[in-house]
């Protein structure tokens, strides 16, 4: 018997799709998210910007560890170009009353990170986050 | 008995031979300068890699020529050797990044990768960098 090996690339580009499906419910108006390939691109008409996830997945180390690598990254650069394009911290902060000018100390980070066979995704506090999309089933991606 | 002394011979040999390298390579890594602000200057271009007081990473660069910038990119963001993040797209200008904490720990050595096949027909790479994150 054999173990099966896990096909990286296919992974990647699920993971790709998972992903801006969820992003794409969760932006603000004026932002799209698309998926080609393993390639995410966020976009506000004017300038756009990416993440190619084949290339984080399908790189030596732990599968979750990529996995968690990648969606991060797409998280963070997410949030790069929706917070330019609003001129303010995206998401906002629970705490922030609206129309509050945030620092950067504020700024809720994305994480990423594998909880019970899920990948669990949000920006900020873990127990309360500002914004938290929909997890992704591992057993989708492998 | 004459092979149990080669063997620990081989195996002391060995040992300091594993004690140099890391040796060079802790040396390597304390020499690296730090990633709090930096920039890197090539003969056509520049990277430049920050870090906030929060512990976010980012980076940039830009090339001489504006003109060369728009095209395709291939960027790798290496940390400790490893892609924390990747750009395959083109841009009409130098992109630029940031990773938070999570994926950018304190004390781990930032890389930036870049191919640039610019639409003008030129190819540009990156100068050699390496910086350790504050």
């Amino acid at each position: 018997m054999q173990r099966e090996e896990v096909d990286r690339q296919a992974a990647a580009i699920i993971l790709a799709r998972a992903l801006a499906q969820r992003l794409r419910a969760a932006v603000p108006p004026g932002i799209s998210v698309s998926s080609r390939g393993g390639n995410v691109i966020v976009s506000d008409g004017q300038t756009s910007d990416g993440t190619d996830l084949v290339g984080l997945v399908d790189q030596p180390g732990d599968l979750e560890d990529n996995l968690t690598t990648a969606a991060s990254a797409l998280l963070n650069t997410a949030q790069d170009v929706v917070a330019e394009h609003l001129t303010r911290w995206w998401p906002s902060s629970p705490d922030t009353p609206p129309g509050t000018i945030e620092s950067g100390a504020d700024l809720p980070v994305p994480t990423a990170e594998v909880e019970g066979g899920r990948l669990r995704l949000w920006f900020g506090d873990r127990e309360r986050p500002a914004l938290e999309l929909e997890p992704i089933d591992l057993s989708e991606l492998v | 008995m004459n092979q149990q002394r080669v063997f620990r011979a081989g195996f002391g040999l060995a040992t300091v031979f594993l004690m140099v390298l890391l040796a060079c390579g802790m040396a390597q890594a304390a020499s690296l300068p730090s990633c709090r602000s930096i920039t890197y200057r090539g003969p056509a271009g520049f990277l430049a890699v920050q870090t906030s007081p929060s512990g976010a990473v980012a980076w940039g660069g830009g090339l001489d020529n504006k003109a060369d910038e728009a095209g395709l990119y291939v960027i790798d963001v290496l940390v400790n050797g490893k892609r924390a993040d990747r750009k395959n797209k083109p841009y009409l200008y130098f992109p630029h990044g940031s990773l938070p904490p999570s994926l950018a720990p304190s004390g781990a050595t930032f890389v930036l990768q870049v191919d640039l096949q610019s639409d003008s027909g030129h190819h540009y790479v990156n100068v050699p960098n390496a910086c350790r994150i504050p």
